[in-house]
């Protein structure tokens, strides 16, 4: 990626990442680790074995090397060879799942933009569209007074039902079924204080899940059925352009973009709780996979931009 | 400069009969260490460790590496060269006993 051809970042770019220059960052999500001694949190010891992200070359038996679209690397996350029901919590290891740390350094607008791509192992035959759960995109975003995850999914298959359409992070606010956290998760700002996840929080493992692939923590975007190009063979990949813009101020989403299509994502709130200790101004964008069988399912990133403005049209190269 | 990358494949994980790391992609790497940390151990027990490579992480050889049986608690490492594109760590611990173990690879190229 020699320059940000193929963009369309804001007017302030806080990354641009293409995995031809090194990993940039990006490192699985870890559950965190208890005050006392050198162990999970018991709600959290299933949360271990999320696939790491890796620098791939888009490898395959007889196929040979793909590379990535603007060069031989790309982020590659892979899922373990193991799922449970739609309707059910992921299984461990049922996701590859690669975070990014930073913080913010203003309010307003703020979009992530990426080229990607995804397979299914080519351990058995067919193109094993069906095998790839979901896929997507989220930011874990904090001020000083709240907690907000604003992210979109594509939910691709629900136990062996392609679905194909697009989802964005929000909470059911019509449903009273338990969100699925138990205990404490992270230390708070002084020893007594005990935190766990509410509603809205670790959306991709958390929330009551239905066979069609609908969570309570997932909002279903009206008509963005969207069919993707899984070519005709595993070892033949094709890159997607992706975008997600949300306005931070309203706390809201603006747009979101996938190849072809332009969702108007305007007057969608997003799912916004209280503070959580020790993470003021965090920013943690991250990327995420999901196999939906006993078949290990894998996304690449080629290249991740994340840019931010105060405005949305002073920078960005929009058509409306 | 070189890049580096320390991937830990399993933590704390409880491990017995044959056990294999994910396949892991290393093509762009020219030098690697894996790491087993022995966490637990049952009595008598010896785990033995080998490295084995893949043209497509799908069907692994092995590499000709191998740890040197491993009968104590603590950190335990091979260092590795020209394995292409794909590495991972297969373990044997004999039947009926087990290990806990924290498994990783770190990168340099």
């Amino acid at each position: 990626m020699r320059e940000l051809y193929g963009y369309r970042p804001l007017k302030d770019i806080i990354f641009a990442d293409d995995f031809d220059k090194g990993p940039n960052g990006w490192i699985n999500l870890m559950p965190n680790f208890r005050q006392d001694e050198f162990d999970y949190y018991p709600a959290q010891t299933g949360w271990t074995s999320w696939g790491p992200p890796m620098l791939s070359s888009a490898t395959y038996g007889y196929a040979g090397t793909h590379g990535s679209l603007h060069g031989t690397y790309s982020m590659k996350l892979s899922t373990r060879a193991v799922a449970d029901p739609v309707d059910r919590f992921p299984a461990p290891g049922s996701q590859g799942v690669a975070i990014k740390r930073l913080t913010h350094r203003d309010r307003g607008y703020l979009k992530c933009e990426m080229y990607y791509t995804l397979t299914a192992e080519q351990n058995i035959p067919g193109v094993g569209e069906e095998a790839i759960r979901s896929f997507g995109f989220f930011w874990d975003s904090t001020d000083d007074e709240s907690r907000t995850f604003y992210g979109a999914r594509y939910i691709n298959a629900a136990d062996g039902v392609m679905q194909q359409r697009w989802q964005l992070f929000q909470v059911d606010p019509n449903s009273n079924e338990d969100w699925g956290y138990i205990g404490e998760s992270a230390p708070g700002d002084t020893p007594d204080e005990k935190v766990t996840l509410e509603r809205g929080i670790d959306t991709i493992w958390l929330g009551k899940r239905y066979k069609n692939g609908s969570t309570d923590g997932y909002y279903d975007i009206p008509n963005s059925e969207q069919k993707l190009c899984y070519n005709e063979t595993p070892d033949k990949i094709n890159w997607h352009y992706f975008s997600l813009t949300v306005d931070m101020d309203k706390g809201e989403y603006v747009e979101l973009c996938s190849v072809n299509k332009r969702f108007d994502l305007r007057g969608i709130k997003a799912t916004r709780v209280s503070r959580y200790p020790r993470i003021d101004w965090l920013l943690n964008p991250v990327v995420f996979v999901e196999t939906d069988t006993n078949r290990r399912v894998f996304l690449y990133v080629d290249s991740i931009v994340n840019s931010t403005s105060l405005h949305l049209d002073d920078g960005e190269a929009r058509d409306q | 400069m070189k890049q580096f990358y320390t991937v830990v494949l399993d933590r704390f994980q409880r491990l017995s009969g044959t056990y294999t790391t994910e396949p892991y992609e290393t093509g762009w790497a020219d030098e690697a260490i894996a790491f087993i940390r022995i966490h637990e151990l049952d009595l008598k027990t010896t785990v033995e460790a080998k490295i084995q490579i893949s043209i497509d992480g799908i069907v692994w050889l092995d590499e000709g590496t191998a740890f040197a049986p491993i009968t104590d608690l603590g950190d335990h490492f091979v260092k590795v060269s020209h394995f292409g594109g794909w590495m991972r760590i297969l373990l044997t611990i004999p039947p009926e006993k087990s290990c806990k173990a924290t498994l990783s690879i770190a990168l340099k190229g």
